[in-house]
């Protein structure tokens, strides 16, 4: 494809570019192409991180490590520099092979929250600290949030502490710990999800063996276990 | 569906005509149509989208409108059919962004924009990122002929700043 004329993609307005950015990895869109450019990606409603493309080809353990953190940092540059404007956020995607520590990851949850993000979706496939990492509770309480999937490969800790106040949520949660009672006041909320989806929990090793009776309303449209 | 035609009238003088339902996919549209001040024997002027891109608004619109009916009366399709009918749309739309020039694109995304029809804002957007995607900055400026208006020096700088992006 070729363009006759002169620079097309630059008469665009900035909001259209930024568009068109948030359809690209957010590494792509970081990239600068002109002077224009430079402050675009703060704009950009659309993040979506992968770790993957730092970790080829294959290195050693300590060039992990320095790569791994490269992409929190990243993360952290990308978060700052969009914090300092009242753009809104609507997608925040993150895939992790290999992160340091998850504890990087849950931190990032509060800071799109804040900036009122529609939209998250995070799977780790290999880190550090799973058991001390809860599930941020403002999730529960966010006004704007429409969907919500985490998924890491090691499990993570869920604790419950608030009582619900929205609707319309989709959550999707895959191999986490969770306490009996923590399980209940989850169901107790369902009728605040519109989808709820719950794959492969383990009951926290404090609690006793006991039953757990399911039932489920009307407007959940899916529920799974293992 | 209604078949009410409404008229539209590019920049450059060209009428179209095309049924309200279609042109509800318009905001901008479907905004006038509600507050009634869509005169019936009169053209809507559309003073920032010429003739040759209203044509491909149109068709565009003309190919939704029909889903979005599918949409409403099989409710109950199954899922192969479902899966069906969205890989013909997207087969359609494929074809229909293939078929046109970047310059052709731009200006599409402009108008789509003007008009406010958010699924073609989308398709156009999808589109040029697929172009960009996985190239080198030197070659997403040559595809679109933008200007790297760096100096050697800045260019250097900003490379710098930039290694965390680049793993």
């Amino acid at each position: 494809m070729n363009s006759e004329k002169g620079d097309v993609i630059s008469d665009l307005p900035d909001a259209l570019i930024c568009y068109i950015l948030s359809f690209l990895p957010t590494k792509e869109a970081a990239s600068v192409l002109a002077k224009r450019w430079k402050h675009l990606l703060a704009f950009v409603p659309n993040l979506d991180f992968d770790d993957s493309s730092y970790f080829h080809p294959p290195m050693k353990w300590e060039k992990i490590r320095k790569n791994s953190s490269r992409f929190t940092c990243f993360v952290d540059s990308v978060l700052a520099l969009q914090a300092t404007t009242n753009a809104p956020l609507n997608r925040f995607h993150v895939k992790c092979r290999k992160v340091e520590d998850v504890y990087y990851v849950f931190d990032w949850i509060p800071k799109v929250l804040k900036r009122g993000v529609l939209d998250i979706d995070v799977y780790i496939s290999m880190g550090r600290s799973l058991y001390l990492c809860h599930l941020p509770s403002k999730i529960f309480v966010s006004k704007t949030l429409v969907r919500l999937k985490i998924k890491i490969m090691d499990g993570f800790y869920i604790k419950v502490k608030v009582m619900f106040v929205f609707r319309n949520l989709r959550l999707h949660l895959d191999n986490f710990v969770i306490k009996v009672i923590m399980f209940n006041k989850l169901l107790a909320g369902c009728n605040a999800f519109e989808e709820l989806v719950l794959h492969n929990w383990n009951w926290h090793s404090e609690d006793e063996p006991c039953s757990v009776t399911v039932s489920t309303p009307t407007n959940v449209q899916k529920f799974a276990r293992r | 569906m209604s078949s009410n035609m409404i008229m539209l009238k590019s920049s450059d003088g060209a009428s179209f005509e095309i049924e309200e339902a279609a042109a509800r996919k318009s905001k901008i549209i479907a905004n006038m149509i509600e507050v009634e001040c869509v005169d019936e024997d009169k053209a809507i002027p559309l003073q920032n989208v010429t003739g040759n891109i209203l044509a491909l608004v149109i068709e565009y619109c003309n190919k939704h409108i029909v889903d979005d009916d599918d949409d409403v009366a099989t409710e109950e399709a199954s899922e192969e059919e479902e899966e069906a009918k969205k890989k013909k749309v997207d087969d359609w739309e494929a074809e229909f962004m293939n078929s046109m020039s970047l310059e052709t694109m731009f200006e599409l995304l402009l108008a789509a924009n003007y008009l406010n029809i958010k699924s073609l804002i989308d398709l156009v957007c999808q589109t040029i990122a697929n172009n960009i995607k996985d190239k080198t900055p030197e070659e997403v400026r040559k595809i679109f002929s933008i200007e790297n208006d760096f100096t050697p020096e800045e260019e250097e700088e900003i490379r710098k700043e930039n290694a965390w992006a680049f793993g």
